[in-house]
């Protein structure tokens, strides 16, 4: 059954709710943040198709560097990150360490379009303008995002946030097969499953 | 069927971290943006879906929709000569309505509810908001959505037909009439097929 309301009384509970919800809207009008870059759909699916690629081959040369140096082998290296190339048959992760005359590549993990990675220790070390820019933006992004991306974790960056990937400390757990414990910690996420 | 569903406030453009995101799940990923959109990531596939979307990505949107709401009971003391209108905790909607075949508020002691008063990023009322009109109560929604105009209107029903009407805000868009006008005759049509 419906209860009959006067036009006043709803123009009454109206003005009300107005006034209640002023706060809101002063608050949100703060939070806005600044805009950011816009891209139409179809270069959105291809940035986040990209990132993935990335992602999936900067995970598999992680474990394959892991094997090879050992974590605490890493450390001693003075590992600091890795920037990754993609070509039509693959694509490279190479691994930076700080060195006295600044980062340098010290390994390479190259896939190829097909058959198994390999893992030279590369000639030329010395990351080109690219490769050096590609370095920085990660170094600038590193020490200005959420501390929540710690040391345990590998990360993707990006403008919004960044993606984590649990390191395990059990040597067993590092099978590729077993790598999906993943989360993805976005600045804007404010909600979980639905 | 599992899915991933957020909102998102740092723009109202779909990102490429959920293209990311849903790749990486393998599972679909909704988001909600502030003007009241929501998308829907298939891997790297994005489309728009809405609450009348069928399936999963009906049912998502509209618990995103459910999520960007603020609403409100308003309420008076029973009895009381000159109205003095109290508000009361917020109350889901469109949530609420998703799950229940019926509408069902609870007031203070001593207090009648005088409407339901809903915030939302889309002026067109949710697929369910009749259970709440058919509760006897009258529904008011505010536009809050990104770049919308501001525009505010009550849903009713009056003389046994469901109405809207808008008592402030920029008139609505042809796509804002044509939206409303269809979900005011879906409305109808339920009313109409019950026993």
């Amino acid at each position: 059954m419906t209860h009959a309301r006067s036009f006043g009384r709803l123009v009454a509970t109206w003005a009300l709710f107005v006034v209640l919800l002023a706060p809101l809207r002063a608050a949100l009008a703060d939070d806005a943040p600044p805009a950011i870059r816009q891209f139409d759909v179809p270069t959105i699916e291809k940035l986040g198709r990209e990132m993935y690629d990335q992602d999936q081959l900067a995970w598999k040369a992680t474990d394959i560097a892991l094997a090879h140096f050992t974590e605490e082998g890493l450390k001693a290296q003075k590992t600091h990150g890795w920037i990754v190339e993609t070509t039509q048959a693959g694509g490279v992760v190479r691994f930076v360490h700080d060195t006295p005359d600044g980062p340098a590549f010290f390994y390479d993990v190259t896939f190829p379009g097909t058959g198994t990675p390999t893992a030279p220790i590369p000639d030329n070390t010395t990351p080109n303008t690219e490769e050096r820019a590609q370095y920085d933006a990660r170094t600038l992004a590193v020490a200005n995002i959420n501390p929540s991306c710690s040391n345990r974790r590998r990360e993707i960056h990006y403008s919004e946030g960044c993606t984590l990937e649990e390191l395990h400390d059990d040597e067993k757990t590092r099978d590729p097969q077993r790598r999906n414990g993943r989360s993805l910690v976005d600045a804007n996420r404010v909600d979980g499953a639905a | 069927m599992e899915e991933v569903s957020w909102t998102q406030i740092v723009s109202t453009a779909p990102l490429e971290t959920a293209v990311f995101a849903s790749l990486s799940y393998k599972m679909p990923v909704f988001v909600g943006t502030m003007d009241g959109k929501i998308w829907k990531f298939d891997g790297d596939n994005v489309v728009n879906v809405d609450m009348d979307s069928p399936g999963v990505a009906g049912s998502a949107a509209r618990y995103i929709a459910g999520l960007m709401e603020v609403c409100r009971i308003i309420e008076t003391k029973i009895g009381e000569t000159s109205e003095k209108y109290n508000l009361q905790d917020s109350v889901d909607v469109i949530n609420a309505t998703e799950k229940d075949a019926s509408f069902k508020l609870t007031t203070s002691a001593g207090y009648q509810a005088v409407s339901v008063t809903c915030g939302r990023r889309d002026f067109v009322p949710a697929p369910n908001d009749y259970k709440v009109v058919l509760a006897g109560y009258p529904l008011i929604i505010m536009d809050t959505g990104t770049g919308h105009p501001e525009r505010i209107a009550s849903l009713e029903i009056v003389s046994g037909r469901f109405q809207f009407r808008q008592f402030e805000g920029d008139p609505p868009t042809d796509e804002l009439k044509s939206r409303i006008g269809a979900r005011l005759d879906a409305f109808q049509n339920i009313v109409q097929a019950k026993p």
